[in-house]
């Protein structure tokens, strides 16, 4: 059997109003083999209510969670998952309601303006290249590559905003972050495992040139019912 | 034609201003929309089932006031109980109601209202921009 690998249709990002979003690439399309391999993981055992992806972009990443991994065979869109996405740049948040209808973008710097411990699941696929750290953040495309020092001026404020907006222990929750060779993954893990998080790679590829990787921190898990908290 | 997603409650219940410098909650936003609609979509019971533990239910029913203060739809949305009823996993009647204003009930055009400082964030195109200037935040 041919396994079909479906990925959502960004074609409208890089042109046009959405000159500015950063069209799904290599990295991204690593990170929807991620989430392929986590199938099982985020449907039997993390069972997200809620998805924040930091850094949306065109919304390819969150796209393809809602519309194909958690989702039933059938293709019906039967996710339980309210699948929010930010992004700086406010042409990446329209792109990203383009790209599917489902998804819940806003404007943000990183995810400042939601609530803290509100998702049991965070996504980032963060500009990871080391460049001068004046590049970064800059308003453009060029946000969405520009990583600093080491590529890693983004991915260390990630680490603190994932940790924030995760649901606290005993509940079970996992972020989800790609990274380049040179962002040193080995650190940030050991880092993230400081902070209480297991960590652990999922995906790794050579692509055009970059070394790329995708890890799964999680944190918490309890073997019991539901907690119902209103 | 494009379908567009536009700002939903469940959207809201989780935004904050809490990055302004200053702002201690900056929770729930006063939602001062000038264009909503209601949309078609099919009630899923599992769906709200699942979310409800994690909404903040009093921010549902403030957002929910707001919009019918405002008058902007044709009749009201239905009214919600200020509490989440102990069988609400079996309440149809408060799961449909429930789903309407969460799942429903687009919102198109407006702003977010920091309730500590008054700071608007505007929504255009279904879409809200909580971006800040760097002399703004915390």
């Amino acid at each position: 059997l041919t396994l079909q690998k479906r990925t959502p249709d960004t074609n409208h990002a890089g042109k046009g109003d959405f000159t500015t979003v950063y069209p799904a690439s290599e990295d991204s399309f690593l990170f929807l083999d991620c989430l392929d391999s986590q199938a099982d993981y985020l449907r039997q055992k993390l069972k997200p209510s809620v998805s924040v992806e930091i850094g949306c972009g065109s919304g390819v990443i969150s796209a393809h969670l809602v519309q194909h991994v958690l989702s039933d065979s059938s293709g019906v869109s039967g996710s339980s998952c309210a699948c929010l996405c930010t992004d700086l740049n406010p042409a990446a948040a329209l792109c990203t309601a383009v790209t599917c209808c489902q998804l819940m973008p806003v404007a943000s710097d990183l995810a400042g303006c939601l609530r803290s411990g509100c998702a049991d699941l965070v996504l980032a696929n963060p500009p990871y290249v080391p460049t001068p750290d004046d590049e970064v953040g800059t308003p453009g495309i060029a946000a969405a590559w520009a990583g600093g020092l080491e590529g890693r001026r983004v991915i260390d404020r990630l680490l603190t905003e994932a940790e924030r907006l995760l649901r606290p222990t005993p509940q079970l929750s996992a972020f989800y972050l790609l990274m380049l060779r040179e962002n040193r993954p080995e650190e940030v893990a050991l880092e993230m495992r400081c902070r209480g998080f297991k960590s652990m790679l999922v995906v790794e590829r050579h692509c055009a040139g970059e070394n790329l990787s995708v890890w799964r921190f999680e944190r918490g898990g309890v073997e019991e019912s539901e907690f119902r908290v209103f | 034609i494009f379908k567009i997603s536009n700002m939903k409650l469940i959207l809201h219940n989780m935004l904050t201003s809490a990055m302004i410098k200053g702002v201690k909650k900056g929770y729930p936003l006063l939602l001062r929309a000038t264009k909503v609609e209601l949309q078609p979509v099919e009630f899923d019971a599992g769906f709200v089932v699942h979310m409800l533990p994690r909404l903040d239910w009093s921010g549902v029913t403030a957002a929910v006031q707001c919009l019918n203060q405002l008058d902007l739809l044709q009749d009201p949305l239905p009214e919600l109980p200020p509490t989440v009823p102990d069988d609400y996993a079996n309440n149809e009647d408060f799961l449909r109601k429930a789903h309407i204003a969460l799942m429903q009930l687009d919102v198109i055009e407006g702003c977010l209202v920091c309730p500590e400082t008054g700071r608007e964030f505007p929504i255009a195109k279904g879409i809200p921009n909580m971006l800040i200037n760097d002399n703004e935040a915390a």
